[in-house]
Formats: structure tokens, sequence, C-alpha cells
């Protein structure tokens, strides 16, 4: 086991023959032991060993939170394969564009994706193996360009030799882009098993934890949900519905004992006056990641959980998962304008903060920069973006550094504090949005180059978007094309169109006097 | 207090969404979900209550309300703030 530690694989295997009679996932009254699902997992990766030689091409997952989805992500690994999730509620064409830019050519599906799996079989010009719990005969009818495999057919074959390496694909993921495409995050075995030793030394889990999952699969947080819950032998506990209203009864009805979400899902309990004194008493250690945590929410949290630990985690997907914490408790509350402090970046890790212009170290203040082995090589396919993000800095050119793109200030204890962003990346509800790439498709759409999205973040956070000019005035046509090609999350809120778009010394629009105009309403 | 005073705020409210999705109010029917169609996030929505709230003088049981299953349809949201209303 020792010599495998750096491969996922391995690690699962080793924890479901350990815990083979504990559940591993409950989803309402529905529970799978982990023997069960180490038996499901090996039957897919049998299919997907029959369907794909090629190791280096990941494995696409798509379905609802079901145990054969779940099974699916393992049975990938088990198949010295990575896995790359799509997304039911992504418009067909964003996962067609993850399909053809991972090049995967395997699709396990479980029962709940049939809608989403016809469309995406419709496609001509590839052939896809589709893994089905169940052979469809229509669905096989329908489409004969196409390979079904059912698992049962594969039952009966035993473990496959797993063959990944250190350096090898553990889940593939995509961030939105600048230019239109979204970017592919490889991230390997070392990085993710990097940061689940990290985790796993800081914190302690065991067999009888009840892991949280409220996070979509194609999100990377997810993957710390799962792994550190099935390295641990406990219960990973999947909300019954997709309803982020019922997120309280769900901590107390699946009676959680490890928490981990976005901030927006307190914010959310909170204006429903959900985070009363001792709400969620069983709650011994609470995450939150992905954007900003409100310093008035974590307190908030502190008495709900009885004063029980709470971590801000911080970090990009290229960084896995998180690299630094922050543990907020009645002795230590840094914040700084109402946020609370990213905390310090994983001792393992290496950190750097520069002059955003000339790429050169600063101290106290700058564009955060990481280095170490949760940093991802670079990104999928793509060197030119790659030479972008993954620098050499001045006054420290032995390495090479991945520049986050966030502004931050560190404090004489080594704190760091998230002071904004250098480019249109934006979040909402923890999600990554580069404004850039919604604008791209607007001005194809509208047929002008005068477009401009901006986040106003007045109250709840949303996104605007200014047209000038083009051949279409009519905003709902707009927002349909933004719905067939954006996840729901980067769709604009509003569509302003202005007679004069304003521009800076440079000749670009000026963003800043747009969201000045915002404010001036 | 009416149905229809309640409604008639909640789509005042949302006038600027459903202009944005080309729907004509006067064709809206009670079961159009307002959160499942996309016309608002979760945020949005619960932002939404909270105005009504205010404007209703209501305070509204949101543990006991996410167990219902319609409260995000236009019709379930205005049933919900009439019958706060009656019960206080």
């Amino acid at each position: 086991m020792s010599k495998n530690r750096n491969i996922l694989a391995h690690r699962i295997q080793y924890s479901f023959q350990k815990y083979s009679d504990n559940i591993a996932i409950s989803i309402g009254d529905n529970t799978l032991t982990y023997s069960a699902m180490q038996m499901m997992a090996t039957s897919i990766s049998n299919a997907i060993a029959a369907a794909q030689q090629n190791l280096t091409i990941p494995v696409a997952i798509l379905g609802a939170k079901s145990f054969l989805t779940f099974s699916g992500i393992v049975a990938s690994l088990f198949a010295s394969h990575a896995y790359m999730p799509l997304n039911l509620k992504f418009p067909v064409s964003r996962n067609r564009k993850m399909l053809a830019l991972s090049g995967a050519k395997v699709i396990v599906a479980d029962s709940h994706s049939e809608t989403m799996l016809k469309q995406l079989l419709e496609e001509k010009d590839t052939s896809y193996y589709v893994i089905l719990e169940q052979l469809n005969p229509i669905l096989e009818k329908e489409f004969p360009q196409h390979h079904f495999l059912a698992i049962h057919h594969f039952q009966e074959l035993g473990n496959r030799e797993i063959l990944s390496k250190g350096q090898d694909t553990a889940y593939l993921l995509f961030t939105s882009g600048t230019t239109g495409s979204p970017k592919g995050v490889p991230v390997s075995n070392d990085n993710v098993c990097v940061y689940m030793d990290h985790v796993l030394a800081g914190w302690s889990f065991n067999e009888n934890d009840r892991f949280s999952q409220t996070f979509d699969l194609t999100f990377d947080l997810s993957v710390h949900d799962m792994m550190l819950c099935w390295l641990s032998g406990a219960c990973l506990c999947i909300p019954e519905d997709e309803s982020p209203f019922r997120l309280a009864s769900y901590i107390r009805d699946q009676k959680l004992s490890v928490w981990f979400s976005v901030p927006s899902a307190a914010i959310l309990m909170d204006k429903m006056r959900l985070l009363k004194e001792d709400a969620f008493n069983g709650l011994r250690l609470s995450f939150f990641c992905g954007e900003a945590l409100p310093e008035t929410i974590a307190g908030k949290w502190l008495k709900a959980v009885h004063g029980r630990d709470i971590v801000n985690l911080y970090g990009p997907a290229e960084a896995t998962i998180a690299i630094g914490a922050y543990a907020w408790d009645n002795e230590n509350k840094k914040s700084k304008n109402g946020v609370v402090c990213l905390g310090k970046i994983f001792e393992e890790q290496e950190y750097c903060l520069i002059d955003p212009d000339t790429i050169e170290l600063r101290s106290g203040k700058g564009e955060l920069c990481l280095a170490g082995k949760q940093i991802i090589g670079g990104y999928l396919n793509d060197q030119e973006l790659s030479d972008k993000y993954f620098v050499h800095v001045r006054g420290s050119e032995d390495q090479t550094w991945y520049r986050t793109g966030d502004m931050v200030e560190e404090d004489g204890d080594g704190d760091l504090f998230f002071m904004g962003r250098r480019d249109a990346e934006v979040k909402i509800s923890g999600y990554r949005v580069n404004l850039f790439e919604i604008d791209a498709l607007i001005r194809q759409t509208a047929g002008t180059e005068l477009v401009a999205s901006i986040l106003d973040d007045r109250k709840t956070a949303r996104i605007l978007t200014f047209i000038s000019g083009g051949s279409i005035q009519d905003e709902h046509e707009i927002i349909l094309r933004c719905r067939e090609e954006l996840p729901w999350y980067m769709i604009p809120e509003v569509i302003i169109f202005v007679d004069e778009m304003p521009m800076n010394v440079n000749g670009k629009i000026d963003r800043n006097k747009l969201k000045q105009k915002l404010h001036d309403q | 207090m009416t149905n229809k005073k309640i409604r008639d705020y909640i789509l005042d409210l949302l006038n600027e969404r459903l202009l944005l999705f080309d729907i004509n109010r006067g064709e809206l029917n009670n079961d159009f979900d307002l959160v499942k169609s996309g016309l608002l996030d979760s945020m949005a929505f619960i932002d939404l209550l909270a105005e009504a709230e205010e404007k209703f003088e209501v305070e509204i049981d949101f543990e006991q309300l996410a167990e219902s299953d319609d409260f995000t349809s236009l019709g379930g949201l205005v049933n919900i703030i009439m019958n706060t209303k009656n019960a206080e």
C-alpha cells in the first residue's frame, strides 16, 4: 500500500476491502455497502476495459447522483483511466464540447440520463461506447453507429490490475475560459493524493462519519467529499432531491457529521432564518470553499454547530481542490472587509506574491502564485493558454508558478486575505465564471463587438450584459442563445442595450464606468 | 387582502425577469414554477419571498415551507403568503 500511496485507485481499493461491511453511500433510505460498490465498480471497470484500451483517454460519467454514477467514477479509476464528469443540467452543446475536448469515447450513463444521452448520441461523426445498467433495445435500434454494453455482462470478471502512475490524470474537469471555450483542468493522481494526505493529517475522520455531498460532480470540490469519505470508511450521504431549500433538514435527517458546501448554501439557510443556535448540533466539522465566506455567516454557523470546527478552504481547481485553510473558531476570527481570512497556504506547497503587470516578486500584497505537488502540469491540450498561466517569476526563476489571478494581502502571520481579481473572472454561487466567455458568445449572437458583461454585486451577485449596436436588439433572443450554450450560472440576468459604450484611453470598453453607471442609478 | 392582490404584487416584482424571458404575465398559470423554469435562482427566490413578507407583514416558516413540493410555483407562493396571513 505505502508504495502506491500516490495512486488514487489503489487507495480506494484498499479502503473498500478494509471497510467492506460499512455503508459507502446512502441516498434517502437506500444504501450501498463498500463491498457492493466494489463489485459494481469492478464490473463497470471491466466494461470500460473492453471498450477502450487507450488508458490516456478519460471516461465520461453522465448521470444523476446515483449508485451507478458514483460507481462509474470509481470504476474509471479502477480501469486505470481518468474520469470526466458531464452534467445533466448543462446544455447539450456544453456537454458535447467537453466530450470533444477530452476525446472521451466511453460514457457511463445511469438511468436518469436518457434524455441527455440521446441528444449526445445524435453526434454523427463519433462512435461512442455507452455503458448502461441494462441494455435498451430502443436505444440500440435508434443509434446503430454507437456500441452499448450492459454492466451485468462483466460481472464474472475479477479485479483489474491498476496500471496508473502518479503523473497520470485522475480526473478531468472544465472551467470557464476567456475565449468561448472551457479550459480543461487535468488533475493527476499525485496532485489529488497529496491533497488527501494533507487533509487526512490535518483533520481526523473516522468510519462513523457521515459526509455531506452538496456539489455537482463537475465541481472539483465534490472530489473532496467522495474521496475523503471513502478513504475513511465513512458514509457519503447524498441529498434525496436537488432542492437547495432543504439543506437544513438534510443535515438533520441524514445525521451528518462532516459538512462541505459553498458559502452560498449557508447564506441561503441564513436568509431562511435556519441558522439558529445549536440547529446543527451533529456537525462536528464544517468546510466552506469556492467563494468569499462572509464573517457574519461564519459567526452564525459557529453558533449553529455549537462552536465546533469551521474551516474556510481556499484554492483554484488548478491547485487541486484547496491549497489554503483558515480555522475559524471562538478564538480565531480574522477577517477583512467582512470576509473571512483565506488562511495559510498548506505548508508542503509554495506560494509567492507578484506584481501582475511586471511579474516581479512583491511582498505584502499582490497576485498569488502557487507551486508544489498540488499544482497541475498545465491545461488540457492548450500550450498557449498554459504558458499564460504557468510562468516564471522574476526573482524566482528556478521554478514554474501558477498564476491564480487572485489578488491577496498577507499579514505578519502569513495569513492571506482575498482582495479581488486581476481579470474578468467572477464567482456565482462558487462557480468560476469568466465574463469574457459570455461576451464572446453574445458578440457572435448580437453581431457587434461592443459587448461587456459585468458583475452586479450590490445585492445577490448577478451578471449584467451591456450591448451596443449590432443586428439583434431583442434581449430575449440573446438569452435564448445563452441558455443553449452556457451552464445556468453563466447566463446574464439582465441585458441592457446602450447607445454608446464607454471607452477607456486604450480604446477598450470601460467596465468600471459601466459599473459606475449602475451605482448611479 | 386577496389572492389576486398578492399575485399581482409578485408579478410586479418579477416584471423585469418576465420581460427578459419573453413571458406574458397574462398567460402565466399558477403551476408555473419560478425556480425550475430558470426564471429565478434559489437565492433570488428567497429574496422575493422576503420582499413579500415585508409588504404583507407576514413571517413565513421557511423550514416547514421547504417540505412542501409546490412552494416555488406561482400559485404555491401566493398560497403561502395568504395562508400565513390568515393564520396570524
